[in-house]
């Protein structure tokens, strides 16, 4: 008979899908049975929703354009275009910030 | 897309940059909380990308070889600064801490009170989720770096466990232990700003 201390245990391995069928089994009945842990079990599953809502920090546009340039200047130096397209020579990211 | 970038299509290009800079970022941050260390590492890594390209085999997705390059590269300049990076579950003095305070529970295991959900509490359901958005970012950084490094690739980028242990270079196990001491820790965290238990 699983308890509720080992439920909180082993929440991460169950939500992870890595436990053998039997102790899945014994899981699901104990949920079924057990209104906090069935709430525990909620608060695990709000934390991970909301964690996957931090804002992303999106590229500046000087660093895009000085990775452009870059990826475009590395191309230039192996040769793969000429050098009228490369922009200020040298292999060196420049970002103007 | 990697026959594009081969082919030295920069438009595949910054379609890469705009798509892998936000997990970059926040994987930088997790080694260092430090917005100019992240800053740096990201674009040591992208020049590192850019330069590697012509020698990347494709035995992993592009996202797990770029973020393998941040990796290494964060480790190695956290190690000249003279910072250890421990990854390793094992290396944590927390091994036998709790995911649940004890005193949560009765002397036969079961709860002592109900723990309650966190989104039915406010009648301002948009204030709370803002609420909790910013106690985690807050509690996330203060986690132990190889907590928050897998927390932060599973749970904030949504990776397959497979793809964090192949980042981090870290085992199965390893990486599950440390993922569930981290949201456990961030579920506690959320409860208290959330619930004030």
């Amino acid at each position: 008979m699983l308890r509720c201390n080992e439920f909180t245990k082993v929440v991460t391995d169950y939500l992870e899908g890595c436990l053998p069928l039997s102790e899945r089994v014994d899981i699901f009945l104990h949920l079924r049975s057990c209104p906090a842990c069935r709430g525990y079990l909620g608060q695990m599953n709000a934390t991970r929703a909301h964690l996957r809502e931090l804002a992303a920090p999106s590229p500046p546009r000087a660093v895009r354009d000085a990775l452009r340039a870059y990826f475009r200047r590395g191309r230039c130096a192996r040769g793969e275009i000429g050098p009228a397209a490369s922009a200020a020579g040298g292999c060196r990211l420049d970002v103007n910030r | 897309m990697l026959a594009r970038l081969r082919a030295g299509d920069e438009s595949a290009f910054s379609e890469v940059v705009s798509r892998y800079q936000g997990v970059l970022m926040r994987l930088a941050i997790a080694f260092h909380p430090n917005r100019a260390f992240a800053e740096e590492v990201v674009q040591d890594t992208w020049t590192a990308v850019v330069d590697g390209l012509p020698s990347f085999k494709g035995h992993s997705s592009l996202k797990t070889w770029i973020c393998r390059i941040l990796t290494n590269r964060a480790k190695t300049r956290l190690a000249r600064e003279g910072r250890s990076v421990p990854l390793s579950a094992l290396q944590n003095s927390d091994s036998d801490e709790p995911a649940v305070d004890e005193t949560r529970f009765l002397l036969n295991g079961s709860w002592a009170q109900l723990p309650q959900s966190f989104d039915d509490r406010s009648p301002e359901r948009q204030l709370m989720r803002k609420e909790a958005i910013g106690c985690l970012q807050s509690a996330l950084e203060r986690l132990p770096l190889n907590q928050r490094a897998v927390v932060t690739l599973r749970d904030v980028e949504g990776l397959e466990s497979e793809e964090v242990c192949n980042i981090l270079d870290i085992g199965e196990t390893n990486q599950r232990v440390l993922l569930h001491r981290g949201r456990s820790k961030l579920r506690q965290a959320l409860e208290e700003h959330l619930i004030g238990a």
